[in-house]
């Protein structure tokens, strides 16, 4: 297991980033510049500098203390307990409290250590991981009760155990499958033990959903305490009343935080005095918002969009990542004709998806394979073209062959009324392209309510699907597996395929990176084989503008891992 | 008069009583779980069921109609379903800015509809009139989601003006603040009901001008302004006081589009997030306690009528 000192090399990385600034001028980056960027956590460079085309460049300076950061989200704010939170306050949780560490599913020799200190990590075989708490990590001042001391290895047992004990924690799967046991052995050292290799192991133990937070906030007689204000050892705290559900979301630094900035004499972290965060729904509000500087983030529609703004205004596109959401095609194998490997492979060759890129897109856009382009183990351009070619043709003889039939009936259910304008756009591509491939479809249009509820219950026979984008090839490939995305069988059954299955979990065991990549794309090569169930399509960019006064801002190495970086700063107008 | 309000009230709470029992059916008839949506993504089955059996979700219908109607009528508008939070706390919170924001349109309806409608209907088939009309149909025609956004794109491109979003100012803090916040929505929710108040007004008064009375009051040599302002306004009124009143549930409804896209903290883009999470305690208490409001203003409404027009009274 690779053991690295996350300072030094956030040092070394931000050093180069800082001189590429400088270098840059003002709108020599330009366009190409941004494109690496999005690319960059794919091909595995480390987080370097992103400036638009006409953006002003950001000179290198000592970062400035104070300011407050305005953020936004579309997604009402639910709850402030990380460990079941399933809206928008999620994003924030890496600012309240710590992970053990992080390793970049987008760089993965990019480890960070958080509440494990630097190269705190021991792995004596490859079932075992021992965490060595960092000394010093301490707790926030904060409205809850809970004592200013430093955090320990039995916050972090209680934790994992509140997560294994709680059904409806996000992570609860993953550490009921994967904790074979875990226990504090000594006051700063906690022990997991996995019931085999398993090599998403860091990638999982660092997401925003693992945190892991003081006891004392989990034993407490109040668990609604937990709900409305924070008590970690974060870089930031929420204090009483800071908190508003689906309205407000106020942070304010922790003035106890452990983080340093090497890059600056040391500089105690976080270097802004606290974060504001509003709800705007509509995308033109908080475009407005954005130019008045009532917030400091802009989610830009499209790459014009970026244009027209770094063109008229000090802002810059400080990350261009793939977006959150994605449209698939889910097809359920227990039910006819999807139980006919034949129909599935003819659906897949009936998918025109170049159509969606420069339709929906306008070309910003990626095609997606099984594992989609942003994650490591992807099939390569060359590749995909071999699997997943558009071929009606052969589609339609795929169907006669499977059917005797010059057609096939099929019924598809997606959700009518989800807030995402390019699903209707999407549709109306698929119908023709599937009716043109000698599928007859039965349109079943539901409210999104209910098309969750059909969804997770696989009450379909197939189905356009809202998904989030993964950062690693393990849950894309789950879908494929008998136990669905989620181990627990709900919204998909996978191509109830043995062989599949065994490959897919044998992917997850395989620890060297190279070794890893090569069984991701065999696993697919098999699937594509055997006609896949679970159909990505495309995954477009997503692109956020910053203010030129935000400084520093993470980006490139996946969302969680950008969540728990803190040494970006503001400048801010006088 | 006393029995005539005393029979409106009877009747208010009768219709109460069939809102909630349809918004009641309603709600578990439209499919999708809310147990589901609760759980969030990858849930188990287990999760599932708890969250059913602690929403009260497996009784039967009539064991919890009748838990939610016993809370209710104590106040008890019960806990949202994600965030577990008493809805009456967020309402506490939210019904402020709904109330601002419809006192405001309800101003701006009067304030532009009454004396353009009058001014169109003294001055007939003039400039004035045609333009009042044009406007008025206008003001029909144009969506007001779409009108919202431009009111906020619009002075954003052209001085770089923004009205504040997604916090509400307090008029106390800030008066100035507050009404550059609430006044653009204000006005965009209320160019439809202005545009018809406006021609309610107008074909009203254009009604009464032509009665024997009117005709009466000229014929004593009563000024135009007299015979319009003393004579002829007040029961050219009765329709629009009406109308007025029913607005307030159409207005209700426009809330829900005009906060979401000024991003206005208010009951109606509460209502709207509700309905998209499925949360029945906030959907059903919601929509009952909108439903009340509703009546006590037609109530109300029908309290003016009786002032305006003994004849309602004594009928």
């Amino acid at each position: 297991m690779a053991k690295a000192n996350y300072w030094q090399r956030l040092q070394r990385q931000r050093i180069t980033r800082r001189r590429l600034m400088v270098g840059a001028g003002v709108g020599v980056a330009g366009l190409a510049v941004a494109a690496a960027c999005g690319d960059g956590g794919g091909n595995g460079t480390s987080p370097t500098a992103t400036t638009a085309a006409g953006a002003t460049a950001v000179p290198a300076a000592v970062p400035k203390r104070g300011g407050r950061y305005k953020a936004v989200t579309s997604v009402s704010f639910d709850t402030l307990d990380p460990h079941i939170s399933i809206a928008g306050a999620t994003t924030f949780f890496p600012r309240l409290y710590n992970v053990l560490m992080n390793r970049s599913p987008l760089n993965p020799d990019f480890l960070l250590y958080d509440l494990a200190a630097d190269g705190g990590l021991e792995t004596p075989d490859e079932t075992t991981y021992i965490f060595t708490i960092r000394p010093g990590v301490k707790i926030a001042p904060n409205d809850l009760g809970v004592e200013e001391r430093d955090m320990d290895a039995e916050d972090c047992r209680v934790s994992m155990e509140r997560i294994e004990g709680l059904p409806e924690a996000n992570a609860c799967a993953f550490v009921c499958e994967f904790f074979a046991s875990h226990e504090a052995t000594e006051p700063m050292v906690y022990k997991v033990e996995t019931p085999g290799p398993y090599t998403w192991f860091l990638f999982n133990i660092g997401r925003f959903i693992n945190m892991v937070l003081p006891r004392e906030l989990i034993q407490q007689d109040d668990p609604a305490l937990i709900q409305r204000a924070s008590a970690g050892a974060g870089p930031f705290v929420v204090r009483e009343g800071g908190f508003t559900p689906g309205e407000k979301l106020s942070l304010e630094r922790n003035t106890n935080y452990y983080g340093t900035d090497p890059n600056n004499n040391n500089e105690p972290l976080p270097y802004i005095d606290g974060i504001d965060s509003l709800i705007i729904a509509d995308r033109s509000t908080q475009r407005s918002a954005f130019i008045d500087q009532q917030i400091h983030e802009y989610g830009a529609a499209n790459i014009d969009d970026v244009n027209e703004l770094t063109g008229q205004y000090d802002v810059n596109l400080t990350s261009q990542e793939p977006t959150w959401t994605y449209i698939s095609f889910s097809m359920n194998v227990d039910r006819p004709p999807f139980d006919n490997p034949k129909i599935r492979q003819a659906a897949n060759l009936a998918l025109n998806r170049q159509e969606y890129v420069d339709r929906v897109y306008s070309g910003e856009a990626k095609i997606n394979g099984l594992v989609h382009w942003p994650v490591r183990g992807t099939l390569s351009e060359a590749e995909l073209a071999e699997v997943q070619p558009f071929d009606p043709v052969r589609a339609r003889e795929l169907i006669k062959e499977a059917t005797g039939e010059d057609t096939v009936d099929i019924k598809v259910m997606f959700p009518a009324s989800f807030p995402l304008f390019e699903h209707d756009l999407h549709l109306q591509i698929f119908v023709t392209q599937m009716e043109e491939a000698g599928f007859r479809l039965n349109q079943d249009p539901q409210s999104f309510p209910v098309w969750l509820e059909n969804y997770t219950n696989k009450n379909y026979d197939s189905s356009l699907a809202v998904n989030q984008t993964y950062e690693t090839a393990e849950i894309p490939l789950d879908w494929q597996h008998s136990k669905g995305p989620a181990g627990s069988g709900i919204y998909a059954n996978g191509l109830q395929d043995t062989e599949v299955d065994a490959a897919i979990e044998a992917s997850k065991t395989v620890t060297d990176p190279d070794e890893l990549i090569e069984a991701i794309k065999q696993v697919q090569l098999l699937i594509y084989e055997k006609g896949p169930s679970f159909l990505p399509l495309v995954t477009p960019f997503s692109r956020t503008v910053r203010w030129d006064f935000v400084k520093n801002y993470p980006h490139g190495l996946g969302l969680n891992t950008n969540l728990l970086i803190h040494d970006w700063s503001l400048d801010l107008p006088a | 008069m006393r029995a005539y309000i005393i029979r409106r009230l009877i009747t208010g709470i009768f219709i109460l009583f069939i809102l909630s029992v349809v918004i009641f059916v309603l709600m578990r008839l439209a499919p999708g779980d809310p147990a589901v949506l609760e759980c969030g993504l990858g849930a188990s089955p287990e999760c599932i069921e708890a969250k059913r059996e602690q929403l009260g979700l497996n009784d039967s219908w009539p064991v919890q109609y009748g838990n939610w109607i016993r809370d209710v009528s104590t106040g008890d508008l019960g806990v949202e379903a994600i965030t577990h939070r008493p809805v009456i706390d967020t309402l506490k919170d939210r019904f402020p800015v709904t109330l601002e924001l419809l006192i405001i349109t309800m101003v701006a309806t009067i304030a532009i509809g009454v004396p353009f409608g009058i001014i169109s209907a003294l001055y007939r088939n003039s400039p004035a009139d045609y333009g009042v009309r044009v406007t008025a149909v206008m003001g029909l025609s144009v969506p007001n989601f779409w009108l919202a956004t431009l009111v906020i794109i619009i002075p954003q491109e052209l001085w770089g003006y923004a009205p504040t979003f997604a916090r509400s100012i307090s008029f106390t803090d800030d008066p100035v603040g507050n009404l550059q916040q609430f006044v653009p929505p204000a006005l965009v929710l209320a160019m439809a009901s202005a545009a018809g108040i406006m021609r309610l007004t107008r074909s009203s008064l254009l009604e009464v001008m032509g009665t024997d009375y009117v005709r009466t009051a000229r014929s004593k040599g009563l000024r135009e302004s007299l015979v319009v302002s003393r004579h002829a306004l007040k029961n050219s009124m009765i329709p629009v006081v009406t109308v007025l009143g029913l607005q307030i549930a159409f207005l209700l409804g426009g809330t829900v589009i005009i906060e979401r896209i000024f991003a206005l903290p208010g009951v109606g883009l509460y209502l709207f997030e509700s309905l998209l999470s499925k949360d029945f305690q906030v959907v059903q208490s919601l929509t009952v306690l909108v439903g009340a409001v509703v009546i006590s203003m037609n109530l109300l409404v029908d309290i003016v009528y009786a002032w305006l027009d003994p004849r309602i009274r004594y009928a």
